[in-house]
């Protein structure tokens, strides 16, 4: 593993049943830098993204060959907690999905599962967390209110701080901002710059601008294939493959 | 798929080499001028220099709409923006010819000038070097962009030449020296030329290679 590396994937097989989604994917995601992992419907981005936090695991008939390391742990070794894995990789998800409990609770819904109690530090999790998702001023009045009396935009940034709300480490982000209007992904794009000072950011975009404007590396899937990983800049302005060429400038199919 | 794109990067490119023409053209044009002490033929190169200015408005209106609707990417990200910098260098050119023009309306009300082989010779390599380099943008030839910059170093040499034997003229002939200091002054216009078309040639090699070249 790279020095700087934070995961890393090596010969990466992923199958679903007979199906196979995800072809020798060897990859290191760089710490505390934004990666973003593009490419077609169907090629295998969504798929690695959710095998960085074992989310496949609740897939039925998936079989994965081959080796992730978070910090050098082996995360499909047979005795790995995945909790303790889930509480270091979080995940954000395409549509906001809130807990139907108050915005309070669903910060403090990690923490408590985690077993802190106490009133005080759960305060200081849940201001801490909402100022880290850039949400803190628009919600610190009504925090008892239901979180999903919010707009698209505040629920997906309240999620975003849930995910904070664990201490983690590397945050996912499946299509994150897809849902929402340009000023909602404006917002989101600006924390994604802000967080990673302080996490490792990986997302899956469709947005190939978005891809652009907040990545510093990027990967391109195709047909369960890694074709191209670099930095995102040359990747954007001069790929090195014939096939990254044709899917960003949108020569493809 | 990306058939409306596609056609308007080949206008873009018909327009560059039209601007291109128009560039030789104006080349020729005041060169034929000064040749022949010739007030009209300026005033003709000086009306092919304003169009000029209006082509060099209209690429960059296509160019920043193409960055606005099409956001391109890749090869197609670096042929408009290496459209939208070549388009500057041949509206100077065209800036260069204007220069000349007027030094050409000037040196003809001093009555003619002396025919000046080497300065023809100059204007006929940066106007050749200007068409070359408009020609490797069109083609992606990364090879032809390298040969106008190697022209350059010939340009360069004959500049220094006709500096050499005009300094050589004044202290001769003390009589002949205002038209001698305007002929250095359109030797280096020229010279100048050659070296936009020196930047046109690294842009077109920037569109191939995607690496962009030291300003030398």
């Amino acid at each position: 593993m790279q020095e700087g590396t934070i995961i890393s994937a090596r010969d990466l097989d992923l199958y679903y049943g007979e199906n196979q989604a995800l072809k020798k994917i060897s990859l290191e995601i760089p710490e505390r830098q934004v990666t973003a992992l593009i490419g077609p419907s169907g090629c295998g981005k969504s798929t690695f993204l959710k095998t960085l936090n074992r989310m496949n695991d609740l897939v039925p008939h998936v079989r994965i060959e081959g080796l992730v390391e978070y910090r050098g742990q082996d995360i499909y070794m047979p005795k790995l907690d995945v909790t303790w894995l889930r509480r270091h990789v979080g995940m954000v998800f395409q549509k906001a999905n809130p807990f139907p409990m108050s915005i309070y609770d669903n910060i403090a819904y990690g923490p408590r599962t985690h077993g802190i109690r106490s009133r005080k530090a759960l305060d200081e999790i849940v201001e801490r967390s909402l100022r880290g998702a850039a949400i803190w001023d628009e919600v610190k009045d009504r925090l008892k209110k239901p979180a999903l009396s919010l707009s698209g935009g505040q629920q997906q940034r309240i999620c975003i701080a849930r995910a904070l709300a664990v201490e983690p480490d590397v945050l996912l982000m499946d299509e994150a901002t897809s849902a929402l209007d340009p000023i909602s992904t404006s917002k989101i794009e600006d924390l994604i710059a802000d967080l990673k000072k302080q996490y490792t950011i990986i997302i899956v975009t469709h947005n190939m601008q978005q891809a652009v404007r907040i990545s510093d590396k990027c990967a391109f899937f195709l047909m369960g294939q890694l074709v191209e990983f670099g930095d995102t800049t040359q990747l954007f302005s001069m790929p090195q493959d014939k096939r990254t060429e044709e899917y960003i400038t949108g020569r493809f199919g | 798929m990306r058939k409306n794109f596609d056609e308007e990067l080949l206008e873009l490119s018909t327009l560059l080499t039209e601007m291109g023409a128009a560039a030789e053209s104006a080349i020729d044009t005041v060169i034929a001028s000064l040749t022949d002490a010739n007030s009209e033929i300026a005033e003709k190169a000086l009306a092919i220099t304003k169009n000029m200015d209006q082509m060099e408005r209209d690429i960059e209106n296509r160019c920043l709409k193409l960055l606005l609707r099409q956001q391109p990417m890749a090869h197609d990200l670096r042929t408009v923006s290496a459209a939208l910098k070549m388009v500057t260098d041949l509206q100077r050119i065209g800036d260069q010819c204007a220069n000349i023009a007027e030094m050409s309306h000037l040196l003809t009300s001093r009555g003619g000038m002396v025919k000046h082989e080497e300065i023809r010779t100059m204007a006929q390599k940066a106007a050749s070097m200007v068409k070359q380099s408009i020609a490797a943008y069109v083609a992606h030839d990364a090879g032809a962009a390298a040969r106008v910059v190697e022209l350059d170093d010939e340009v360069d040499d004959l500049f220094l030449a006709v500096k050499g034997e005009l300094v050589e003229l004044m202290v001769k002939n003390r009589s002949q020296a205002d038209q001698a200091i305007d002929l250095i002054i359109i030797a280096k216009y020229l010279e100048r030329i050659a070296d936009h078309a020196v930047n046109i040639a690294q842009w077109a090699t920037y569109c191939v290679t995607g690496e962009i070249q030291p300003t030398n």
